[in-house]
């Protein structure tokens, strides 16, 4: 305390008025909700160490990095390993893999859990609305070692369920997984299945802090269903689907690793081959570090990339973005 | 509230600080006997047993040497990634030990590994005793500068053998047809066994073959592993000879005849293929040589008779199918390790006597001798109990006869029976020598770089070619792999594989 009021009363002398006002209507502030900045304290610390700390791990995409001469070490050699990466014509395929089957999420799964959500919000009885939920959940604690090996089993052309009932139709059985089209529908469908119902949580959420009183101005006003859903429920959850895109979007270089590995084949390896399993082989079985940290790093600019912009168009297109 | 956690964290901070002070000094007294060391975790402990860290033979092993050994299990199927997050991430074991000369060639490029020579010299009795006797090992564990960087073992032969294929004998009797010698017959026999209703319930339900670890084995008929050849002087890549489009083309006729489950592709632990071969609708099998699913066939059926086949012979001759160097398992230092000396005290221990007993057990409660042979009382008891130790055994003096086998079995009739099978299926593996031109494969860095991004695209372009119909044929699958080479650098790879090889004739005459 009097610590605090020495420092405020020196800067007194030396800073102009109103820059001295502010800062001492800050620290005033900043005392007041002691506590507060207390609490926050260790989540800082938190993320120093455990975020900000490691990234000078990341140099190492700029040497070639060494175990016994560890990372300070190890021997400097520049945009090496970024020429190697880009002069390979390898990395644009998976490049290009990896980006596509994120396309195809974001638009075929990404909008799932918002129209879970308002079917779910739709539901009046308490009951079913709460079991549909818990079954919708299921999927995300499931493991893909597990999903995997249900969906090959599901879609076997010779005794999955699909292709029985495909054969009762008179149709041609078909080998899902075999064939590099349908295995991208698999891999999104299958997304879809895995993360929908988790997912639907954040938007539930919004929809329930939806003032109830518009819902009952709109009935009497003669709205019908479809009309308050889409004037009142979609308008007000809004902001919510803009920042879950943002965040997305930063992820859109990234593919779950197990889902890829668990559903992967030889025969499919043209369309399923990511930056994920490239890393797990290049990186951990060829031990090539330095060049597997410069794909990390190319990764993580790309994701800044896009989510800048993602929130750039997003904050012009009215809506609140991520800051 | 402040000052309290102030005071918290300087006594923390204190605390720290006296505890690395305690080590300090601890190691400088006298070297700590203990050891870290990585042990494959197969998953076959059962829970009653305890865990792969603690059981009764890590505390056997802990008695008998005085050693406090803390063992690290690595996932048996996932061990090359574990043990590089291990060294990656600064935990190393003191003692790693793995199969895959390239792998523990790379630790030793990465700088992981501490020379060894001088403290066998130093410390080692047993071990190097051991090593005047087998000089036959020295090319495997001698590294780049002429440094020794591994303890080694001579493989028993009966886990230099590997590969192999088994038959139903009953099948072949009652279709009154001969076991097969080729390629061609061997087409024929599997077609004969998907038509001829073998199994005699009317249906049409049988195929020709069920096949597990099929790419090796058909890439070993044809002599096209994936090995450095030696061919006119010159080291040539298996998979980019002509004689691995013939490899592909057998595979691919066994698959658009409808002789092999048309299902293969997507069944990646093999679970189906096991399956169509214990329930008895396959009567060939390519797999190892291994009697578990002969075994498993037999309880299922006891009319079944499956017997061992010879490879079979391709216009380009017989080889063996794959076999392993006679270099077995690597065991290496890490630079995690402070106490050479118990190190190898250790290493001299296992080599001298720890391996007999994690091999078969303790006397009167595991094993028997017999005709100077130690033979099994209870199969089952060691199967729980026993048959997990073998992994902790990490150098081992053992080598096995195939005439032991049935005297080692217990002597209940089907134990008899399926030693028999044993044996016989052992002698067939060994008996035609697999074709290594050079003791162990190049260590040249652009290789294993190379090869990161060759086989995905070996793999999808055999896959193609096998389930592509008339789209791509074996020979225009070859064209393309040699394309994809050419364009990652393949050239350059294969001058620098064989100015390895003209480096390093000499060390790699050993046979």
């Amino acid at each position: 305390m009097f610590l605090k009021q020495t420092t405020v009363e020196e800067s007194r002398k030396v800073l102009p008025k109103a820059k001295e006002k502010r800062a001492r209507k800050t620290l005033g502030r900043m005392y007041k909700d002691r506590y507060l900045y207390l609490m926050m304290f260790p989540v800082l610390v938190f993320f120093f160490i455990f975020k900000y700390i490691p990234m000078y791990g990341t140099i190492i995409a700029f040497k070639d990095f060494r175990f016994v001469d560890g990372i300070m070490g190890s021997e400097f050699v520049g945009l090496k390993h970024f020429i190697r990466l880009f002069s390979s014509e390898d990395f644009y395929r998976i490049f290009a893999n990896t980006l596509l089957l994120n396309v195809y999420n974001v638009i075929f799964s990404f909008p799932v859990p918002i129209i879970l959500a308002i079917l779910l919000n739709e539901v009046r009885n308490r009951w079913f609305k709460k079991s549909i939920q818990s079954i919708l959940y299921i999927p995300h604690f499931i493991s893909w070692v597990v999903l995997g090996g249900i969906i090959i089993n599901i879609l076997s052309p010779s005794s999955g369920v699909i292709n029985q009932i495909l054969k009762a139709c008179g149709a041609e059985p078909i080998y899902f997984m075999r064939s590099s089209f349908w295995w991208i529908v698999v891999f999104v469908c299958s997304t879809i299945w895995q993360t929908a119902g988790w997912g639907t949580i954040v938007y539930l959420a919004a929809i329930t802090s939806i003032d109830a009183e518009q819902y009952d101005a709109a009935v009497i006003d003669g709205a019908n269903k479809w009309q308050q859903i889409t004037k009142i429920t979609l308008p007000s959850i809004r902001g919510t689907i803009a920042i879950m895109l943002i965040l997305r979007m930063g992820q859109m270089l990234d593919v779950g690793f197990e889902q890829i590995y668990m559903l992967q084949n030889d025969a499919v390896l043209n369309v399923s081959d990511v930056i994920s399993t490239y890393e797990y082989r290049v990186g951990l079985e060829g031990m090539q570090y330095s060049y597997t940290a410069a794909l990390g790093l190319f990764k993580g600019l790309i994701g800044l990339i896009l989510i800048t912009s993602t929130n750039y168009i997003v904050r012009r297109l009215g809506e609140n973005g991520l800051w | 509230m402040k000052k309290k956690i102030l005071v918290g964290g300087i006594a923390c901070i204190a605390l720290a600080g006296f505890m690395l002070v305690g080590c300090g000094t601890d190691e400088e007294k006298k070297e700590i006997k203990e050891l870290s060391v990585s042990v494959y975790d197969r998953g076959t402990i059962s829970t009653s047993e305890g865990t792969y860290s603690d059981n009764r033979w890590t505390r056997w092993i802990e008695e008998e040497t005085g050693i406090k050994v803390k063992w690290v299990p690595i996932p048996r199927n996932d061990a090359k990634q574990k043990l590089s997050l291990l060294v990656a991430s600064g935990d190393a074991p003191n003692i790693i030990t793995e199969y895959e000369q390239g792998f523990i060639n790379s630790l030793y490029e990465q700088g992981v590994l501490l020379p060894v020579d001088d403290y066998i010299q130093q410390y080692s009795t047993a071990y190097k005793e051991y090593l005047q006797n087998h000089p036959e090992l020295l090319p495997y564990v001698v590294f780049g500068d002429g440094k020794m960087y591994a303890f080694t073992d001579r493989r028993s032969i009966d886990s230099i053998a590997n590969h192999g294929l088994w038959i139903r004998q009953d099948w072949l009797d009652k279709l009154g047809l001969s076991a097969p010698t080729t390629d061609k017959e061997l087409i024929e026999v599997a077609k004969a066994f998907r038509d001829r209703d073998p199994d005699e319930n009317g249906v049409n339900d049988t195929l020709g073959l069920s096949v597990i670890q099929w790419q090796e084995i058909t890439q070993a008929m044809y002599q096209a592993s994936s090995l450095w050849y030696l061919e006119d002087g010159k080291l040539v890549y298996g998979p980019l000879t002509d004689r691995f489009a013939d490899s592909m083309a057998l595979f691919k006729t066994l698959y658009d005849e409808k002789l092999i489950d048309q299902e293969f592709i997507t069944d990646k632990d093999s679970s189906n293929q096991k399956q169509l071969w214990v329930t008895g609708k396959t009567g060939i099998l390519t797999n190892n040589y291994n009697t578990d699913l002969a075994r498993d066939l037999m309880e299922n059926d006891p009319a079944a008779r499956p017997v061992p086949l010879e490879n079979i012979s391709t216009q380009y001759g017989k080889n063996g199918l794959w076999q392993e160097t006679v270099a077995n398992r690597y065991c290496v230092f890490t630079n995690t390790l402070k106490n050479p000396q118990t190190a190898v005290e250790f290493m001299d221990w296992m080599i001298d006597k720890g391996w007999f007993t994690l091999k078969f057990g303790i006397e009167g409660e595991h094993y028997q001798m017999a005709d100077n042979v130690p033979q099994v009382i209870n199969a089952d008891k060691n199967k729980k109990e026993l048959n997990y130790a073998i992994d902790y055994g990490i150098l081992t003096q053992w080598n096995v006869k195939p005439e032991w086998i049935p005297k080692m079995a217990a002597k209940d009739e089907f134990s008899q029976k399926i030693a028999a099978l044993r044996a016989q299926s052992l002698e067939t593996a060994l008996k035609n020598e697999f074709r290594r031109d050079i003791p162990y494969e190049p260590a040249v860095p652009e290789f294993t770089k190379i090869n990161t991004e060759f086989a995905p695209i070996k793999d999808k372009v055999r896959m193609d070619v096998i389930v592509g119909g008339s789209a791509m044929t074996p020979e225009q699958g070859l064209e393309k792999m040699r394309a994809e080479w050419k364009r990652l650098g393949g050239e350059d790879v294969e001058k620098a594989v064989n100015e390895w090889y003209q480096k390093n004739k000499d060390l790699l005459t050993t046979k």
